[in-house]
């Protein structure tokens, strides 16, 4: 029995026996990660131990973006390069304007003795996995406590909202998308201003708690009203697909479609909340 | 058609556990890939699988605590409840351990419609886990992923088959 690489002890615990052993270790593992949330840090060590597998991973993929990128027509790199320039000029005058308003913004609402709105910097993130998790819709991302990212932190691509960093690990952290079943977003009709919440439904989303006669249609697009001082206001969520008005129901069902690429989207931006020197002012 | 028994005389536990690793390691780098749309709906848990594949093939079988510990790296892979998918790893090793000689009587094709309902239940168990402790699930695809797990395992078991992948042990 005791060829070399075989455990020393002659007499095991039987099969039953061993399975009830474990099972009782993986019970109390759920019943500690969800009753009493005791077990963060082993859920962070290991997500530590896993980040350079996972980083190496992306190697590959980079390596061949690159070498992809190397072989690009010159004269689509110029059109590109010219396309782009034209994109920052015009967009240089918005921004310019932007100041402006923004200036001019801060100016009223102190006249008018209002708290100023939370400024955000954006922070690239890359996108490191994405579990299929019948229970959430999340990404991992590949930065965390060493970047000084925390937990509520908005994220967004170029079109919209993502969701939001629900988890945040040494080297890594997790991002509840807004598609999430468990994530309500505070935005309003741009059309009509009417405030609303809209909820993820795994793949869509919907607008609940609706009376039937409210102006809202097919087409309508959702942004971020601001109002709970976690999203930036005017972020695009989502836009509205279908209304429904039964008549036994007090509330219409409307199901949107996320705007933002909520599972295509690689690169992200994370909204990093800048300290206000006037929200600190007496 | 000779009988699964027979095949695996030839396979000599003391070399094996090298490619068992190889094999687990490789199953965990495939799920950690950037998944996503319809891939990531009908992935199989390539971790789950290739712990049922070992669990037949190997003389000792295979540790319920290897499961255990590749569960709790699957959950922390997921952003999981800890302790959901090591529960579900287990209680399908148990059961292909359990019907070890079972498997051992049927051809490849029989074995892989037993394998299916195992691979189910174990997914299923780790859903029930999540249930109870969160919230309800969202999306059936568990189904379609016990699919393509038991696809994979008769791919992988028809490979073992051939003699030529089992050249390096002899």
């Amino acid at each position: 029995m005791a060829a070399p690489g075989q455990p020393m002890f002659m007499r095991r615990p039987g099969p039953v026996t061993q399975l009830a052993l474990w099972t009782v270790l993986s019970l109390i593992l759920i019943v500690a990660d969800t009753r009493m949330h005791s077990l963060e840090w082993l859920r962070s060590g290991v997500a530590t131990i896993l980040f350079p597998v996972q980083r190496l991973l992306q190697l590959p993929f980079e390596f061949g973006g690159e070498v992809a990128d190397f072989f690009t027509r010159h004269h689509l790199l110029l059109d590109e390069n010219r396309l782009l320039r034209l994109n920052s000029r015009r967009e240089g005058a918005l921004l310019a304007r932007l100041h402006a308003l923004q200036s001019e913004n801060g100016e009223l609402r102190r006249l008018a003795g209002l708290r100023a709105p939370t400024a955000y910097q954006p922070e690239p993130a890359e996108v490191l996995s994405a579990p299929r998790d019948p229970f959430s819709r999340r990404i991992i991302l590949d930065k965390g406590i060493n970047a000084g990212w925390q937990p509520g932190w908005p994220v967004v691509d170029d079109r919209g909202l993502i969701g939001q960093i629900t988890r945040v690990h040494p080297f890594s952290s997790e991002v509840t998308l807004v598609t999430d079943r468990d994530q309500a977003v505070p935005v309003q009709i741009r059309r009509t201003g009417q405030r609303v919440l809209v909820f993820g439904g795994g793949d869509a989303m919907e607008v609940r708690y609706l009376p039937t006669h409210t102006d809202i249609r097919p087409g309508d697009v959702l942004e971020t009203s601001g109002i709970d001082r976690l999203y930036p206001a005017g972020l695009t969520v989502a836009r509205v697909v279908r209304v429904a008005r039964p008549t036994d129901n007090p509330y219409a069902r409307i199901g949107c479609q996320p705007v933002a690429g909520v599972d295509k989207s690689r690169v992200l931006m994370v909204l990093k909340p800048k300290p206000n020197p006037e929200t600190e002012r007496p | 058609m000779r009988s699964y028994a027979e095949s695996r005389q030839a396979f000599d536990p003391s070399t094996g556990w090298r490619i068992m690793v190889l094999s687990l390691a490789v199953a965990f780098i495939l799920k950690q890939l950037h998944w996503h749309g319809v891939g990531l709906m009908i992935r199989p848990d390539f971790v789950l699988v290739g712990l049922l594949f070992w669990a037949q093939r190997r003389h000792q079988g295979l540790g319920l605590g290897l499961a255990f510990l590749l569960g709790i790296l699957a959950d922390v892979q997921d952003g999981a409840v800890l302790g959901q998918h090591s529960l579900a790893y287990c209680v399908g090793i148990f059961l292909v351990l359990f019907f070890k000689r079972r498997l051992a009587m049927f051809t490849l094709p029989q074995q892989a419609l037993q394998i299916f309902p195992l691979l189910l239940l174990a997914e299923v168990i780790a859903l029930m886990a999540g249930w109870m402790t969160t919230r309800t699930p969202q999306g059936g695809w568990v189904f379609l992923s016990a699919f393509t797990g038991t696809l994979l395992w008769w791919v992988m078991a028809a490979v073992w088959k051939m003699p030529a992948a089992r050249t390096g042990e002899e």
